[in-house]
């Protein structure tokens, strides 16, 4: 019976937002076409709905089980209705018809594939393995965002009183996406398990690996999908740092799928710019996981200015910014009314004591710290046996870059938002607070691990496949 | 020995996979163990169980007092382990908010690791010690103990 209810907590909010995601996504086929993305997707979409919901509910009416089922149900309903008028009535161009992919080798293809279901399984064992060994997550997972989650769950009408402590050791203004997921299932299920904060955290590692597997088949191929999926799922810091439950994964999910949707719709010759309205949602849950989000939501839109902008003018920059806005937007009104009836000030940007911030911005010996450290990381990320840095770059030289003329303004727009994250992370470091070579060490891996996902993905992007690759050689043999 | 473009492709795109699989197999060679028997006796799960004696004699939500070597205004620079002494008592009792300020009805005094082990050894179960002024110390014999005021 715990086991029903378990699955019906988790997969209900998947497949209403499957049917949503179906309902938008454009294609002759919504239900059947690119069904492993959409399925991905509806992860993060699933939860971020579910856990937005469950938020608004309780902040208007309190809490009751009874009032988060029926909400599912006529969520279900609903979207059903819609997504049955879609199908019979409404047609529209497929994202699997985009043209450029070149066709897989077949042998290496098969090859991969078998490889990264092998990976898959192996990743997926140690994952459940660290899980059994730690139920409740690490550090961060108990302290802060399960307990909040017990906190939600447990407090009945007296769950306002979470942000009552004073101090910021609980990060009390951090958005409540995965607390509020998890507190959601637990009402669906009418108790609370220590196996939703791990199915949680496995659905969004693997997701992510599927929405880069996915998105990167739909640009460039299969091969060079399996390619990178392979590469995210064999990073061992993306297993472990999955299974330890902290927010780290499920926000690089987020900031994932808005690049790869922004870049899908780039490529997609559809007007409607239904995928963008999906981006906006994504890019809002990103906001709605940690702080972090609200940077990627500049780093989308600085981004996507600067390369529309100088070349088309402004119309189409806003033209692909109102259907971006009409996912975003409603998503945003959540975190908004979090953060101005629940979350206290930022300890991050508002400190009570300390250096002010000129002191800080014009102190250059924090800036060479966190330099070496950035650089340190980079070379060193991901807990591989060796550092992955040099073999990506010795991979990149030997097969060589390959960026068609249309895909230039798309790859350049995901570069430019990588760059400002990280641009902004280190701005971060040096406003911070805290003993900047403390906060970084206890830090810094994390966030590397959130962009880690959009760094594989623009790295896949522009490398060439092994099929163009091959297909040079041919090329050159008979000029030649 | 001509070693042409073909081959070079083909020696990066193996390499870079060999290099990945073997990460892969090593994450898994270092999590997976075919002896179950740790399932249920991780640290967290052990740590909480010490508060069930307790949890019945705190409120269902509210603020009780927690007494530790925690500076209040600068917590974050007090001892490591006393934090996440703190941090694991607020994770196992939520809703009851547990607080490091003073002048609370109730106060817990968490004696953990070494401290909880030599005092849980004499097994003696709850002990209630009359302090005066109408305080009641409860001592639960496992690095537990409860002052009271009310």
């Amino acid at each position: 019976m715990m086991i029903l209810s378990l699955l019906l907590a988790i997969l209900i909010p998947q497949i209403i937002a499957f049917i949503f995601i179906s309902t938008l996504w454009p294609g002759q086929k919504p239900l059947r076409s690119d069904f492993l993305l959409k399925m991905c997707l509806a992860v993060g979409i699933g939860f971020g709905i579910l856990s937005c919901t469950y938020f608004l509910q309780l902040l208007l009416f309190g809490p009751s089980r009874g009032a988060l089922v029926s909400t599912q149900i006529a969520l279900l309903v609903l979207l059903g209705a819609a997504l049955y008028y879609r199908i019979r009535w409404k047609k529209a161009a497929s994202v699997s018809g985009i043209e450029g992919s070149p066709p897989p080798v077949l042998k290496l293809h098969r090859v991969l594939l078998v490889l990264f279901i092998v990976a898959l399984i192996a990743a997926t064992a140690a994952f459940v393995f660290i899980s059994l060994k730690h139920p409740h997550g690490e550090w961060d997972a108990w302290a802060v965002y399960n307990m909040k989650a017990r906190f939600l769950f447990r407090a009945g009408d007296y769950w306002r009183e979470l942000f009552s402590e004073p101090t910021g050791w609980s990060s009390p203004d951090y958005p409540l996406l995965i607390p509020a997921t998890m507190a959601a299932c637990w009402t669906l299920m009418g108790r609370e398990s220590t196996a939703v904060p791990v199915l949680v955290g496995l659905l969004f590692t693997l997701a992510t690996t599927g929405v880069l597997v996915s998105a990167l088949s739909l640009l460039r191929g299969k091969t060079q999908g399996l390619f990178a999926g392979l590469v995210l799922i064999c990073t061992p810091y993306f297993i472990t740092h999955g299974a330890n439950q902290y927010a780290d994964i499920p926000l690089g999910f987020f900031l994932l799928t808005s690049i790869a949707l922004w870049n899908l719709q780039d490529r997609l010759d559809d007007s409607r710019g239904r995928l963008l309205i999906l981006a906006g949602i994504t890019t809002g849950l990103a906001a709605w996981t940690k702080n972090e989000g609200l940077l990627f939501l500049i780093a989308i839109l600085a981004s996507r200015f600067v390369i529309i902008v100088p070349t088309s003018g402004l119309r189409p920059f806003l033209r692909q910014i109102r259907f971006f806005a009409t996912g975003l937007i409603p998503v945003l009104l959540v975190v908004i009314c979090f953060k101005v009836t629940m979350a206290p000030p930022n300890r991050m940007l508002f400190p009570a004591e300390g250096p002010g911030v000129v002191a800080k911005l014009l102190d250059f010996s924090r800036y060479w710290i966190i330099l070496v450290a950035f650089i340190k990381q980079a070379l060193s990320f991901g807990s591989w046996s060796v550092s992955v840095t040099p073999v990506m770059v010795f991979y990149l030289l030997l097969i060589g870059v390959s960026i068609e003329q249309k895909e230039k303004a798309s790859v350049a727009a995901s570069f430019i938002a990588l760059g400002i994250m990280l641009a902004g992370y280190f701005m971060v470091y040096v406003l911070s607070p805290l003993d900047v070579s403390l906060h970084i060490l206890t830090s810094l891996d994390r966030v590397f691990c959130q962009l880690w996902p959009i760094f594989i993905f623009n790295f896949f992007l522009i490398v060439r496949t092994p099929e163009q690759a091959w297909m040079k050689r041919y090329a050159l043999s008979e000029a030649a | 020995m001509r070693f042409d473009h073909n081959a070079r492709v083909r020696v990066g795109v193996i390499l870079f996979i060999l290099f990945a699989l073997y990460s892969n197999w090593q994450v898994f060679q270092g999590s997976v163990e075919f002896d179950l028997s740790f399932v249920g006796k991780d640290e967290i799960t052990q740590y909480e169980k010490r508060f069930d004696v307790m949890r019945v004699m705190l409120p269902e939500h509210g603020t009780v007092g927690y007494a530790a070597n925690i500076d209040y205004a600068h917590y974050d620079r007090s001892d490591a382990a006393a934090l996440r002494d703190w941090f694991l008592a607020q994770y196992t009792l939520a809703p009851v908010m547990v607080s490091i300020t003073t002048g609370h009805k109730l106060t817990i005094i968490n004696y953990s690791g070494a401290a909880a082990n030599a005092d849980s050894s004499d097994a003696r179960g709850l002990t209630v010690k009359e302090l005066g002024s109408g305080n009641r110390l409860f001592d639960f014999g496992n690095g537990l103990r409860l002052v009271s005021n009310e």
